[in-house]
């Protein structure tokens, strides 16, 4: 099985080769995500060793119970991506990619990030048409309530009870998935 | 259960912190919920909303080599601390309740530390990949290859599982026509096992790189390296490449 060990379990039980291979796995995870929520490539840089230094002082918080790691990162990548989108007052929104591309990163944990996607997209194409649509344009395109409800013409109480109602279903399909979750 | 307003006040809130983040007045709000539901996952719909994230998001952009660079240096001067393994999480706010105690006592170590006679200037720039390389290369292992115009060399240690690869002569490539790739042959593999992968790089107009190696797999005994030209621009988990058309092969420099 690929990628079953977590560098973060190493990084929290004291292994020092944990830490740099936690950015050859993850570092092209990670910068991507802040490449998407900030454009900026110089806000990015800083976010992206932000997040890394998180992960590192916080490794004992990753529970392998809970989620995948490759999950995991990309949770504490988005929070502190949108907090920093918060405090700069700005509106969290994606933004489109270059194509460039300088170096790599292993391809463990390339396929286990694509797994993890899989298993996601799947659970994704189970939800109903409009809370799919709903649930994209706040995840991917990074669309507020407000927006979401303007582009698509649905109450905005609607949009709330979409993405909340979808989530959870997420969740708890992925839970399933994973043998555990609560 | 399912009419409870408090209930659903905690899944609103839960659902915003995943999408957009909340503000420090909705933060309060929900650690006061949290109180009232104890049992509840305070992360499972920011989890949720990260793998819906994987799955939708493109092919992932290759880290750019200065900021690995930089990262690189960070993890040098991390060192991690074991501690206990994760419990019940708590929401965003509590953790920023406890972290004031820990920044209180990094102040206090910061300032106990200005006080103190410090081996190192704190503030010194971090090394360039020229010198972790150097400083790598008083307890690793080189490696030596060279084929027509190409010359490379790689320090490696199989004890930290880290080396540095500098390369001279290589051709740019369009990266839409392809990647070179670093292969690792591990000599405590069983024979006829794939080399293992060691990432993919790019090179400089000029035709040199230097760049980390970190294997996402264990190397137990580097044996030999060598470098492909993969056309896939993202590279490749078993190259198809013959033998004789490697760029280059290093072995360990006698």
């Amino acid at each position: 099985m690929i990628g079953t060990d977590s560098v973060l379990t190493r990084i929290a039980a004291g292994d020092p080769s944990a830490v740099p291979e936690c950015i050859s796995r993850y570092g092209s995870l990670v910068w991507s995500l802040a490449r998407r929520f900030l454009g900026n490539t110089t806000d990015a840089e800083d976010a992206v060793q932000d997040v890394f230094i998180d992960l590192w002082k916080n490794a004992a918080r990753y529970d392998p119970a809970r989620a995948s790691e490759p999950t995991y990162i990309t949770m504490i990548a988005r929070r502190r991506l949108i907090d920093r989108k918060r405090r700069a007052g700005r509106t969290v929104s994606a933004q489109p990619l270059p194509e460039e591309t300088i170096g790599g990163g292993g391809h463990d944990s390339r396929l286990e990030i694509q797994d993890e996607a899989a298993k996601a997209a799947a659970v994704l194409n189970e939800l109903r048409e409009e809370e799919r649509r709903v649930i994209q344009m706040a995840v991917y395109q990074g669309l507020t309530h407000e927006q979401i409800a303007a582009t698509t013409g649905l109450p905005i109480g609607t949009v709330k009870t979409h993405i909340r109602r979808g989530l959870i279903r997420v969740r708890e399909r992925l839970c399933v998935g994973e043998g555990g979750g609560q | 259960m399912m009419s409870d307003p408090r209930r659903e006040r905690l899944d609103e809130l839960l659902a915003l912190q995943a999408m957009e983040g909340l503000s420090s007045d909705e933060v309060r709000e929900l650690d006061q919920l949290l109180e009232l539901f104890p049992h509840e996952d305070a992360e499972a719909l920011e989890l949720a909303a990260a793998a819906l994230h994987l799955a939708m998001s493109p092919p992932l952009e290759a880290l750019p080599e200065s900021v690995a660079e930089k990262l690189y240096a960070a993890a040098n001067r991390f060192t991690p601390r074991p501690t206990v393994p994760a419990t019940k999480t708590t929401s965003s706010s509590q953790w920023l309740a406890w972290s004031g105690w820990v920044v209180a006592a990094l102040l206090l170590i910061a300032l106990v530390s200005t006080h103190w006679p410090r081996p190192t200037d704190s503030s010194a720039p971090p090394p360039s990949l020229a010198e972790l390389r150097d400083q790598l290369k008083l307890r690793a292992t080189e490696f030596v290859g060279q084929k027509n115009q190409v010359v490379a060399t790689i320090v490696w240690s199989d004890q930290e599982q880290i080396g540095y690869m500098e390369v001279q002569g290589l051709p740019p490539l369009d990266p839409q026509a392809g990647t070179y790739q670093l292969w690792i042959v591990d000599g405590e593999r069983p024979k006829g096992s794939p080399p293992v992968d060691g990432g993919v790089f790019r090179v400089n107009p000029d035709g040199t790189v230097l760049v980390p190696i970190r294997p996402p797999i264990q190397v137990k005994k580097a044996a030999a390296f060598a470098i492909t030209r993969e056309t896939d621009p993202g590279g490749v988990v078993v190259s198809q490449v013959k033998p004789e058309d490697y760029e280059v092969v290093l072995t360990k420099k006698s």
